[in-house]
């Protein structure tokens, strides 16, 4: 993704030429849409959460200083849209304890046992308060960045922090009954 | 930031975290139509006219003229003051005089300030939907 690329595209766009708005969406669409899936877990909205991301993009393109890069800027303006959004309609989430334990008789085989823990792990992200779901999906999607996901969420890199700490608490607190969390090998191994 | 190498439970967690989140079957690819769709709303948006102004040049005479009138009207019932009914002193109309046209003032201004407060939070609104 090349930042050349949104300049120019912004410029033009500045200049009258909405077309050029066009590689902008070609470029970003993916990595909005897959934010957008985060926080809302349903795909049709995801994708009219980060129609709306780009329509107000392109409403804003002016307040881009172009002092940090474009996707920075980009994911702000997104993530606001997005913890906004579904604080208004929140996805819809059983209770993490009122869902009941998978019981899968092949549940020892390679696979099942991992989706069970895939799911168990959604649920738990999901019933955690917005604050510090918003820095958890964020911290991950955006590859472990601190600053990054401080910028997008407007807030100091210790808040982030702290709040990441809570968050990791929490999950392990509602996490602990149904999966082993076994200590690791090693970290590398697990990349 | 780097996961702490401290508590064995936090590497996993933050193992299991990392896997799952950027796990392959939690990417999504964008339906062919998206750009597309995208784009027609932007263009759309474009395209529409800009919305109408308030018609601010049009209500500024009216409103002052309203104002007149109703300057005009007070000075005029100033002037013609119905006489003292018998057995009122002029002491005691004086007083009911004043302290009604006190309490309505306040009411006036009440309400002027509350249609100020009205009328600014619609526009606000309204500005923020655009």
């Amino acid at each position: 993704l090349s930042r050349t690329d949104d300049q120019q595209d912004v410029a033009r766009v500045l200049a009258g030429d909405t077309s050029a708005f066009e590689g902008i969406v070609r470029r970003w669409q993916s990595p909005l849409i897959n934010l957008a899936y985060r926080f809302c877990r349903d795909r049709g909205r995801s994708e009219e959460m980060a129609q709306e991301a780009f329509l107000r993009a392109f409403r804003n393109l002016k307040s881009w200083r172009q002092e940090s890069a474009f996707s920075t800027w980009l994911f702000s303006l997104a993530t606001n849209l997005y913890c906004s959004e579904v604080r208004r309609i929140p996805p819809v989430t059983l209770p993490f304890d009122e869902v009941p334990e998978p019981q899968d008789p092949r549940a020892l085989d390679g696979g099942l046992q991992q989706r069970s823990e895939e799911a168990d792990l959604h649920r738990a992200v999901n019933t955690l308060p917005p604050k510090y779901r918003e820095v958890l999906l964020l911290y991950y999607f955006q590859e472990m960045d601190v600053p990054a996901t401080a910028c997008s969420l407007s807030i100091p890199e210790g808040t982030v922090k702290a709040r990441l700490f809570r968050a990791r608490d929490m999950l392990r607190a509602k996490l602990q009954p149904r999966i082993n969390l076994r200590p690791s090998l090693s970290t590398k191994e697990s990349i | 930031m780097k996961p702490t190498q401290q508590d064995p439970q936090d590497d996993e967690l933050d193992r299991m975290l990392r896997t799952h989140m950027n796990a392959s079957n939690e990417q999504l690819t964008p339906s062919s139509g998206f750009t597309q769709s995208v784009m027609d709303v932007i263009r759309e948006e474009t395209t529409a006219p800009p919305p109408i102004p308030f018609p601010w040049k049009r209500l500024l005479p009216a409103a002052i003229a309203l104002l007149c009138a109703m300057i005009g009207l007070g000075v005029f019932a100033g002037r013609h003051t119905p006489a003292l009914p018998q057995g009122l002193s002029r002491d005691s109309f004086n007083f009911a005089i004043s302290s009604a046209t006190a309490t309505n003032l306040l009411w006036i201004a009440l309400a002027i300030g509350l249609s100020l407060f009205a009328a600014t939070v619609s526009f606000k609104l309204a500005a923020g939907r655009r």
